[in-house]
Formats: C-alpha cells, sequence, structure tokens
C-alpha cells in the first residue's frame, strides 16, 4: 500500500497537508521548516518545487518560490530535500510543480528521482490530463489532478477517474492565498467530486486559518491543504520560521479539530 | 492545437474550460458572417487599413535590391497591434464578456486593447511590469486616457513575463466575465491560432499588394519577432509559395544569457505561458532573463508555431544586436522620413544585411510593424 493510502486510512480525517516551497528561505532551514510542519501535526507534506514563473500561484507563494531560487536549492537539491525528509520520516510527500522543470529534465526521468528520492505523489499545477500521458502511463508515483471551480461535470468524472493517490479541490476561483472565509457552494462541489470518485479529496487554496481549516472540514474534505500561510510566516520570520510555522500548523489543526469535536458531539 | 511538436495546452486546471469556450466561441465566430464584417468594417475605417505597401525610394538603393514596407506603422495607435486587439475584443464582446485583461510590455498592446475597449465598451485593466511602467510613462497615461486601469506588477523581474504571469492569475479568478486579450501569438491552445489568424490579414495583404504594386511577389519578407505576431501574420499567408520567411530576433548586447532575447536561436525547448516551444531558460528550465533596447522583442519565450516553422525548415530566425537596431532606426529615419518603431528597426536591420547578399533586382518586403515615437526617450538617451 502507498504511503498516501495509508495514512488516508490510517488517520482520522480530516488530514491536514502542510506546503512549503522547497528550500524556502534556503535549503537547510527549508529542512528545518518541515520538521517543524511534521512535528506539530502535518499528515502529509505538500513540497512545492521553486519556479520563475508561478501562475498558480498568489503573490506571498510567488515570493516564497523567488526566494527558494535565491536561496539556490535547484531541482537536484528539491529531491536531497526529499530524501533527507525522508530518512527521518515516512511521512507522505507529494511535490507539487509546474511543468517546465519535468518537461526538460524528461518527464520520465522527473518522476524516477522523484520516486527514488521518495516522493509519493506529484501535481504538475500546469499540465491537465491531456498533456499529462507520460504523468499517467508510469506506476512509480501517484498523479495528483486539481478539480477547479471552473471544472464541468464531465470532466470531472474523467479526472476522478484517471487521478490517483486523492483529488485536489479548489475552494474558491483564483489563485493561491489566504481569503476570510471560504464560498458558500463548497460543501456541494466537495460532495458533488465525491460522486464522482472512489479517491479521498482534499480542499486547499484559501485555507490560512482556524476558521477557514474549519469551514474546509465541515465541508466535508477529507484533507484540508494549508500553503500561504506557511510561506507567510517564513516571509515575516526569515531567520527564525520555526516557531511561526508550528503556530500556523496548531492554528488550522484547531480548526480541523473543532469540526471533528462538534461533529462527535452532534452524534 | 499543435504546430509539429509545439503549442499545447499547459495551464492549470482553473483556466481549461474558460480556454475550452474560448476555442469553441473562436470557431463560431470565423464562421459568423455578420462577425466577420463588423470585424472588417472596423480595421477599415477605425483602424484605417488596408495599410499601404510603400516602395523605398532611398533605403537600400546601393544594392540594387528593391525594399519595400508594409507600413502597420500607419495603423491606429502606431502598431500592427490593433489588428489583434479589435479581433479579440470583438470576439469577447459576442461572446458575452464585459471585460478585458492583458498584458502588455513597452505599452503598445496595452495601449491598443484600451482603445478596442473604448470603441466597444468593455472595461480594461492592463497589467504592465513597475519597471516597465517608469520606462514607458506616456503610453500609461495614454492607457487612463482611453479608459483602463493599468495594475503594475511587480514580482520577479517586473516585465513582461511578469505581467504575462498576472494576467493569467486575474483571468483564472474571472473568466467567467473577462476575456484575456493576449497581445501575441503565444499562451496555451487557441491563443496562438487566434492571434495568428487576426494577424494574417498582414500577409493577405502583402501579398496582393506585391503582385498588383510589384508585379511580383517578393523574394523574401522579414518581421521582428518577439512573441513573433506581426511575423506570423506576415508568414502564414505566404507559407505555400516560394518567399523566403525571415524573422529578426532580438540579438541585444550579445548572446550570451541575459543579454538578449533571441529564443529560437539561443533557446531550448520549454513550456512558457501555456506552451511547449522555444525558451530562454537553464538547464534546469528556470527561465532566463533577457534584454533588448526594444521593449516589445524583451521575452524569453517565442509563439510555437515560429518554433515549429523554424524545425520544418520554411522560416529562418535571425539575431540582430541592439547597436544594429539603433543604426537601422536612424537610416531609416534619414533616408525615408519614416521613424520605425526599435522592434520593427530590427527588421530593417535583418532585410538591410540580408540585401547585401541577393542579386540585384531582387525583391524584399519588411513588415514596419509599428511607428517609433515611443522610443525617442530610448534613443535620445543614448541607451542600449
Amino acid at each position: 500500500m502507498t504511503r498516501i493510502k495509508e495514512v488516508f486510512r490510517e488517520k482520522s480525517s480530516p488530514l491536514l497537508i502542510a506546503c512549503t516551497v522547497a528550500g524556502d528561505p534556503t535549503p537547510d532551514a527549508s529542512l528545518q521548516v518541515i520538521r517543524s510542519m511534521i512535528e506539530s501535526g502535518a499528515d502529509m507534506i505538500e513540497l512545492i518545487v521553486p519556479n520563475t514563473n508561478p501562475v498558480a500561484d498568489g503573490p506571498v507563494i510567488s515570493r516564497a518560490h523567488e526566494r527558494a531560487i535565491r536561496g539556490g536549492i535547484g531541482i537536484s537539491g528539491v529531491f536531497s530535500l526529499i530524501s533527507a525528509i525522508r530518512r527521518e520520516s515516512q511521512i507522505p510527500i507529494c511535490l507539487m510543480t509546474y511543468a517546465n522543470p519535468l518537461i526538460v529534465r524528461g518527464v520520465s526521468a522527473f518522476i524516477a528521482n522523484a520516486a527514488s528520492a521518495g516522493a509519493d505523489g506529484i501535481l504538475v499545477v500546469d499540465m491537465p490530463p491531456e498533456e499529462g500521458e507520460l504523468l499517467l502511463s508510469q506506476q512509480m508515483i501517484d498523479p495528483i489532478f486539481i478539480i477547479a471551480t471552473t471544472t464541468p461535470p464531465d470532466r470531472r468524472e474523467m479526472i476522478g477517474k484517471i487521478g490517483r493517490g486523492f483529488l485536489y479541490i479548489v475552494s474558491a476561483p483564483g489563485v493561491t492565498g489566504k481569503r476570510e472565509h471560504l464560498p458558500d457552494d463548497l460543501k456541494q462541489r466537495v460532495i458533488e467530486v465525491k460522486k464522482s470518485t472512489t479517491l479521498p479529496v482534499a480542499v486547499g487554496f484559501g485555507i490560512g486559518s482556524a476558521q477557514t481549516a474549519f469551514e474546509a472540514a465541515a465541508a466535508g474534505a477529507d484533507a484540508v491543504i494549508a500553503g500561504s500561510v506557511i510561506s507567510g510566516a517564513i516571509e515575516r520570520h526569515p531567520d527564525n520560521p520555526d516557531p511561526y510555522v508550528r503556530e500556523a500548523i496548531r492554528s488550522i489543526r484547531s480548526g480541523i479539530d473543532r469540526h471533528r469535536f462538534s461533529r462527535s458531539a452532534g452524534r | 492545437m499543435r504546430f509539429g511538436e509545439y503549442g499545447g495546452r499547459y495551464a492549470p486546471e482553473i483556466l481549461i474550460a474558460p480556454l475550452q469556450e474560448l476555442a469553441e466561441s473562436y470557431a463560431s465566430f470565423r464562421e459568423d458572417s455578420g462577425a466577420q464584417s463588423e470585424l472588417e468594417t472596423l480595421l477599415t475605417s477605425y483602424a484605417g487599413r488596408e495599410t499601404p505597401l510603400y516602395r523605398c525610394r532611398n533605403l537600400g538603393r546601393e544594392t540594387g535590391v528593391r525594399i519595400c514596407l508594409k507600413r502597420e506603422d500607419l495603423l491606429h495607435g502606431g502598431a500592427h497591434k490593433i489588428n489583434n486587439t479589435l479581433g479579440q475584443a470583438l470576439l469577447a464582446k459576442r461572446s458575452g464578456k464585459v471585460r478585458l485583461i492583458a498584458e502588455t510590455g513597452a505599452g503598445q498592446h496595452g495601449v491598443a486593447t484600451a482603445m478596442a475597449g473604448a470603441v466597444l465598451g468593455l472595461s480594461v485593466e492592463v497589467f504592465m511590469g513597475a519597471v516597465d511602467i517608469g520606462r514607458q510613462a506616456l503610453n500609461v497615461a495614454r492607457m487612463e486616457l482611453l479608459g483602463a486601469t493599468v495594475t503594475p506588477v511587480s514580482s520577479g523581474s517586473a516585465t513582461l513575463s511578469d505581467a504575462v504571469d498576472c494576467a493569467l492569475r486575474n483571468w483564472a479568478a474571472t473568466a467567467e466575465n473577462s476575456h484575456y486579450l493576449i497581445g501575441s501569438c503565444v499562451g496555451p491552445d487557441p491563443f496562438p491560432g487566434l492571434v495568428r489568424d487576426f494577424q494574417s490579414v498582414i500577409g493577405r495583404e502583402l501579398y496582393h499588394q506585391s503582385l498588383a504594386l510589384e508585379g511580383r511577389l517578393p523574394d523574401a519578407v522579414v518581421a521582428c519577432v518577439g512573441g513573433g505576431s506581426n511575423a506570423i501574420g506576415t508568414f502564414v499567408p505566404l507559407l505555400d509559395t516560394p518567399v523566403r520567411l525571415i524573422g529578426a530576433e532580438a540579438g541585444g548586447r550579445g548572446l550570451s544569457p541575459g543579454d538578449h532575447g533571441a529564443s529560437l536561436s539561443c533557446g531550448t525547448p520549454g513550456v512558457l505561458h501555456g506552451a511547449f516551444t522555444q525558451v530562454l531558460q537553464d538547464a534546469e528550465g528556470m527561465i532566463s532573463p533577457t534584454h533588448s533596447i526594444s521593449a516589445g522583442l524583451d521575452y524569453p519565450g517565442v509563439g510555437p508555431e515560429h518554433a515549429n516553422l523554424r524545425d520544418i525548415g520554411r522560416a529562418e530566425y535571425v539575431c540582430v544586436s541592439d547597436a544594429e537596431a539603433v543604426s537601422a532606426f536612424r537610416l531609416l529615419s534619414k533616408k525615408e522620413g519614416i521613424i520605425p518603431a526599435l522592434e520593427s528597426a530590427h527588421a530593417v536591420a535583418a532585410a538591410l544585411r540580408l540585401a547585401e547578399d541577393m542579386d540585384r533586382g531582387s525583391m524584399i518586403v519588411v513588415t514596419l510593424s509599428g511607428r517609433g515615437d515611443k522610443d525617442l526617450g530610448t534613443i535620445l538617451g543614448g541607451g542600449a
């Protein structure tokens, strides 16, 4: 059984998936950030590969991309970082990347490198299934796909069938970044996606507080994804991000737990 | 749609449905005679088509080669950009969109979008790098006067490529009521083909005018290539003829990384802004910084159709340095009384170089994509 499947089976949902840009602000500090995420309650790590043109990311994560590139991690450094985490932990790791680094290295070679470093899943933000033949045909790691607010029903069915690991539901239109509240229609969308797939569904984009984590959990997410809040903590405290990263994870965790508690109390 | 192996739709999932919708509405727009005739009316009475094919009286005379200019610089707004913005804005309006988003480098495409938005009653937001805003204050004022909102982009190098990122991000959140009016034959499918079609009016006119006025097709046509929209519009109607197709890329200060914008001469295959094409990047796929004296050629990618035309050997691409472009800029101004855009001056320089090696009596058409008023600051400032 894959580590992703196992974590969804073993842990009580919803899970917390914590994202950070690999190498933000430096390769060494990034490993420490990931340790802090794991120790303060992350159930899965989503590791974002730094990119010069992060078109799907909002300003906070875009700046994290810039910091990581300046920090000098490089693509090989990302794989080393995965190996370093793997030496300490069996937590599932999902890579999130833009297509170009895969295209340049060769999709198959990139995936083989990621898998042998210890990655479990890969989400290629700008490689939809239609462009992702090599992503889908390999069996080394799970290709993760996004269901967006604009994804029509027939396409949702298609993605629900071919995706592996889990599906990533985007909470609201636009790019990554913190929001006050998640949209009211999220719950309905989660229900619809769950009808078209047997995979667990994770909700991301806009979750940066206990309140939004609670709302995502209440909408029926099997996992809640938090990213900008972590990049924001690193941005504000580049010399000593760890206590702030821990605080951010705990806050998200508390929102998820509030939902769990209210659910069990209501029974 | 692919151009050989190039092109494709490398876009985030949130944009896939809007891109599909755009492809479908464009397919019906093409078949809709009412839409086509409205576009033609706009191009004629608003933009000022057709543009003249002018045979130079003095330029290149010593070589004995006949050099003609396709005068896109005479269009409303001073550049070929309006061909595309009127086309896409009309398509957007007929598809029920109320707002246009655009990116701009030097501001020419932003101005052309603001004009199209104003005339068709669509609101316009233009994303522009903060560095470019500083360099192009006049165009910023122009866009604002035309009713557009200019939004500064300060991420990355705060230039064109970052403005494209921002425009794409904005579209991801607003696609329901907004159309992303991309400025060149780049981006995810269907944009490269759509922009190519709207710009092909250049090559179609050029074809007929050459036959009518000069009694023959040219031996070669030359156009500058940043993203490559005026060049693709020049080339495509001539694909089935024996005419040599030559693109002039920004050779900048030299061909070391970071010093130029010559994606076809120096690039490698990669994905940029939604298309698989030739890209200036490092060995790990990180996009390289670029330089050109002309903001319109200062871009690390190129339209995917150009990459294919190069690979199949149908079109040739050459580099023109900043210094050569500036000399051509001055020469054309002096010899013909026409001040070309610095972008177009790259094509003029390439044509002059070509003329040296051609037989006397040969004929070259240069697409003069824009006029050079916007570049006087750069030239007078001595900036290169």
